[in-house]
This record gives structure tokens, C-alpha cells and sequence, in this order.
């Protein structure tokens, strides 16, 4: 089999689009799925209380994060916050180590994976009006087809009820690198043109499990850990004083 | 019962494979779905140190319970695009609040410049712009 382009060229494969886009010409981020790229699947998830740990047994770090709820300042209804200091991720299970119950969500892709980025069409299709429904729609197990509601669907390239198109993640590139010392700034080039949503994850060397990655800054101003993504690269800044592992995913969504 | 469904794997993997790794869509296990994408920005022009200084956006989804939500931001300058993935995060520590909530029909950003007692003594946050862009997934949140 050759490349994701001249799988497409010889009819092999299957592609659906979103909402409004024709499939033809569509650009890999008007994508729903394509069977060119991965995607990211939900193995598990649920509720973990304080302290507590779920055995996913995958014997890899999966891709996961979790939230937990949190009181803000103005006390909207509901508020959470990424829990990515307190969820830690091992191979074989993930632990909460917040003072509270957090929400987790794991996915079915190592971490720790390298994919290259490919593109197969980056030119964007003009969207047009959807009158009617056609498309693609996959319910869970167990469910029917005809009355899922939206979140019983494995995948679905219809409208939501607001109008917007809904759309899954394609992943564009994944990487990681052990040993990132203090003082580095590591750079990791894509090649989208734009500036895409990703998913960064840490270990701190010495730990056995990862965290999701977030920047902090000390009360000096100046970012410890700093992550940023241009139309170009994703860059990984770390002045913490320690040495960390980093791995990523980079999706073809944009993020701006 | 039969096991019915669908899988598509990506290039040069079997279909047989049961590394979930290896596919694109397996009817076994959901892919997760945005809902709604959009930007929302911030412009603060108030280095007062008080709680009244508030900025809030409001985007309504509708599903009936609280969403996942990936929120992605930047200033045009400090720190580059960056991701918050649904955080209470403080851009200045002690000076700066940022949050974002979720309930059943409303998803909101709220910034508050106030003083926590830690302040730093940071000066010159006034002319900041803060841009967001969210993705609300069809995911609960709980």
C-alpha cells in the first residue's frame, strides 16, 4: 500500500466530510474522519474520587485528562478546572490525587507515539447551506440509530441542534522527547499553516507517570513551564529548574 | 448476539488489529464530537485592582447537561497561543483570574483583575488583549 494520497488515488479508503462541505474538495480539517489519519477514540470514562486510582491495564500512557469541579469567584452554576496537576497517568492506570472527585476521560492512543504530519488537501472548501441531513451517523452498541441523542453517537457528520456542523479531531502529527532540560526551548515543526489545537503532556524525570501539560508562571512573571503553538511549530520553553519528558498531539483543527 | 457495527483502520493496519491505536473509527468505542467552535476575546483597558473589574462572554449550547470544553488562548504577544483546556488560571499570578464554567445551557470565560493579597506589584496589564477560541464537545463534563 503506498502513501495516504495514493491510497485515495487508487479508491482505497473512506472519507466522510462535515456538514456544509463537499466531500470532494473538502480540506483535511473539513474532514469528520478520514481513514488516512487517526483519530482519537474514548476507551474510558467516568468518575474517580479523591485519592483513587482506575486500572485501564493498557501498558501504555495513554492520551487522557481530566476535571474537576472548582468554586470561582462569581459562582456560575458549574465551574471546573482542567485537573492535569492532579490526574497522573501510568501504564496501567491513572491515580487522582486531588481533595476532590474529578471526571476522566481516556483515550485508546499512546502518548508516546511518534506520527509524522502529512496533508493530503489544504485548501479550504467553501461551506454551504445544509437543507437537509445528509451524512453519516453511528450509534454506541445497543443503541438505535434512529433515536440516539448526540452523545450515544460514535460519529456523526450532521448538524448540532445550535447549527454548527460537528466535527471530530483528526490527528495531524504526535511526538515526544525524553530530557528536556532546564533552560530549553524545544521547537517541533508542523506543517498545517495555521495554528492548530493540540494536546501536551509532561514527566517530570523521576516520576513513572505523565501529567497534562499546562504553562505556569512564578510570582516573577516569567513563564516555569511555557507551551505555544504558532502557524508553524509547537514549542515547549522550560525553566523550571528540572528536567522533563514531553509528548504531544497535534490535531488538524485550528486554534485560533 | 451478532456484533454488528463498523471499523475503519488507517493505512497499513489490519482490520483485525485490536490496538485501538491502529483506527480511525471503531463503532465499538465513540470518537469524541465537537459541537461548537468559536473565539471570544477580552480587551482590558482597567489595571484598577478590583473585583468590579469583570469581563464576561457567554456562549449558549443548549445540551442539557455541562460539556467538555477545550479552550485555547492568546495575548498577541506574552505567551503565544497556549492551551488552558478548561482552567481557572491565573496569567499573572495573584493578579489576574481567568475561569471557565459550564452548565446545562451556557458555556462562559469570565476575567477578573483583582487583588488576591499576593499581589506581585505587576504593573502594565492595561491595553491586554486576550483572545479564546473554544471547541464544546458533545462530551459531558459530569
Amino acid at each position: 500500500m503506498g502513501t495516504n494520497l495514493e491510497d485515495f488515488r487508487m479508491g482505497y479508503g473512506i472519507k466522510v466530510s462535515q456538514a456544509g462541505y463537499p466531500v470532494d474538495t473538502a480540506a483535511d480539517n473539513q474532514l469528520l474522519f478520514s481513514s488516512s489519519f487517526p483519530s482519537l477514540i474514548l476507551l474510558f470514562t467516568g468518575t474517580l474520587n479523591a485519592g483513587s486510582d482506575f486500572y485501564h491495564n493498557l501498558g501504555y500512557y495513554p492520551v487522557a485528562f481530566a476535571f474537576d469541579n472548582i468554586t470561582v469567584p462569581s459562582t456560575p452554576s458549574q465551574s471546573f478546572e482542567s485537573a492535569s496537576g492532579v490526574l497522573n497517568i501510568y501504564t496501567d492506570h491513572i491515580t487522582n490525587t486531588a481533595s476532590n472527585s474529578v471526571r476522566y476521560y481516556i483515550y485508546g492512543r499512546d502518548l508516546r507515539t511518534t506520527m509524522s504530519g502529512t496533508n493530503i488537501n489544504t485548501t479550504p472548501a467553501t461551506q454551504t447551506s445544509v437543507n437537509q441531513d445528509y451524512g453519516f451517523k453511528v450509534s454506541v452498541e445497543g443503541t438505535s440509530v434512529l433515536t440516539a441523542g448526540l452523545d450515544d453517537l460514535v460519529s456523526f457528520s450532521g448538524l448540532s441542534v445550535a447549527g454548527y456542523g460537528v466535527r471530530q479531531h483528526i490527528i495531524h502529527q504526535t511526538g515526544y522527547e525524553d530530557s528536556v532540560g532546564s533552560g530549553s526551548t524545544k521547537n517541533y515543526s508542523h506543517s498545517l499553516g495555521y495554528p492548530p489545537m493540540y494536546f501536551p503532556f509532561y514527566r517530570k524525570q523521576g516520576d513513572s507517570f505523565y501529567n497534562y501539560a499546562w504553562s505556569y508562571t512564578i510570582s516573577s512573571g516569567s513563564p516555569q513551564l511555557s507551551i505555544q503553538i504558532s502557524s508553524s511549530q509547537l514549542t515547549f520553553i522550560n525553566n523550571s529548574g528540572n528536567t522533563y519528558d514531553f509528548a504531544y498531539l497535534i490535531f488538524k483543527d485550528p486554534s485560533n | 448476539m451478532s456484533d454488528y457495527g463498523i471499523k475503519v483502520t488507517t493505512p497499513g493496519k489490519d482490520i483485525t488489529s485490536s490496538t485501538v491505536g491502529d483506527y480511525v473509527l471503531w463503532s465499538k468505542y465513540k470518537n469524541p464530537k465537537t459541537y461548537i467552535v468559536g473565539t471570544a476575546s477580552f480587551h482590558i483597558t482597567d489595571e484598577a485592582y478590583s473585583q468590579s473589574n469583570h469581563h464576561i462572554v457567554t456562549i449558549t449550547h443548549n445540551l442539557g447537561y455541562a460539556p467538555l470544553v477545550f479552550l485555547y488562548w492568546n495575548t498577541g504577544s506574552n505567551y503565544g497561543n497556549d492551551t488552558l483546556a478548561m482552567s481557572q488560571w491565573t496569567p499573572h499570578y495573584a493578579v489576574e483570574y481567568i475561569g471557565a464554567n459550564a452548565d446545562n445551557t451556557h458555556f462562559t470565560i469570565e476575567y477578573i483583575y483583582w487583588n488576591l493579597g499576593l499581589g506581585d506589584g505587576l504593573t502594565g496589564l492595561g491595553g491586554t488583549s486576550y483572545n479564546f477560541k473554544y471547541y464544546i464537545m458533545i462530551d459531558p463534563m459530569f
